[in-house]
């Protein structure tokens, strides 16, 4: 359930920023996505750096 | 996109901050891991500064093989100049420099492979933000897609109305879960096996999106990257079947360890 809730969350940032730039006037879709990109790999670090610690 | 923007009067290579970010993005996952294993956390520094160098000095190297006119004239200048770095002879030397790294630290074995695979994915991931940024020459072949785009103001320009596949984003969002994959799977699987799982990850990822991208094809049809392509899956797969083997002569087939192989504790 976490890896699938995880993945809604690296997904769903990815394709939130990428309309709400879209939103916003980008100059074309491939933009925005890129603005999308910078949002899923923030978002990745953020759970790698959040999760619980395993040994 | 754009190889450089303007902050306070200064010109910032776009490509430069993302590329350090991507070994900034690797640093902070193995200094975690490392504290999870009970290890120095400033090691991770130290394996980072040995990636960087060696990976640079091997991504310098295998450029000026592949494109030996360079070295033509000004060999110094051939040598320490500016742009010409290829992923694969920076994975080489990258690699030569941590195996060395590790000796010196008395760390030489699985753990560390293991250690450096969802690092070096998610290295990949950021690291293809920064040429999706500049504009560098690795975006795909022409398209009409909607999502399409052109880069005119990019390191390596696209002609003016001509729109190309994105690639760099498509590589950044399946090595990006390639890596969270592995970091999901860091305590769960046999010594070894991880960084089986990266090589055959990365490999097959590398070979399908060249499909895409506008590299010469160089024998059967391939390009370079995904002759390199196969060769690196093909090693993750023999380390997956050694490590499966290993444990087959010891009574367990799986590469997934037995229930109580780790611990967990709340972060």
């Amino acid at each position: 359930m976490t890896t699938v809730r995880h993945l809604a969350i690296l997904l769903g940032s990815f394709a939130a920023v990428t309309g709400i730039v879209a939103a916003l006037g980008a100059a074309n879709l491939g933009t925005a996505a890129t603005a999308g990109q910078i949002a899923f790999v923030i978002a990745l670090m953020a759970l790698f750096l959040s999760g619980s610690q395993r040994k | 996109m754009r190889v450089s923007v303007d902050i306070l009067g200064v010109s910032v290579k776009t490509f430069g901050v993302f590329f350090a970010l991507s070994f900034v993005a690797s640093g902070a996952i193995l200094s975690r891991r490392l504290r999870e294993l009970g290890k120095p956390t400033d090691w991770a520094g130290e394996v980072v500064m040995a990636a960087l160098v060696g990976g640079l000095v091997g991504a310098r190297a295998y450029y000026l093989l592949q494109n030996p006119q360079a070295l033509d004239g000004n060999l110094l200048a051939a040598v320490f100049g500016g742009a010409g770095l290829i992923w694969y002879g920076g994975l080489v030397g990258g690699a030569l420099a941590v195996i060395a790294w590790a000796a010196w630290r008395g760390m030489l074995g699985l753990a560390l492979l293991d250690l450096a695979a969802p690092a070096l994915a998610l290295g990949y991931a950021v690291g293809r933000v920064a040429c999706q940024v500049s504009g560098d020459g690795d975006y795909g072949r022409p398209s009409d897609l909607p999502w399409a785009m052109g880069y005119p103001h990019g390191a390596v320009p696209t002609p003016a109305g001509v729109t190309v596949q994105p690639t760099p984003i498509y590589e950044t969002i399946v090595m990006g879960l390639v890596a969270y994959g592995l970091w999901r799977m860091r305590a769960r699987v046999r010594p070894g096996a991880l960084f089986g799982i990266y090589l055959v990850a990365a490999g097959c990822e590398r070979f399908l999106v060249e499909f895409l991208r506008r590299n010469d094809r160089v024998v059967a049809g391939l390009t370079a990257a995904q002759v390199e392509s196969i060769v690196t899956a093909l090693a993750g797969a023999a380390i997956m079947t050694w490590v499966v083997r290993r444990r087959s002569a010891s009574g367990s087939g799986s590469i997934a360890m037995s229930p109580g192989g780790h611990r967990e504790r709340p972060g």
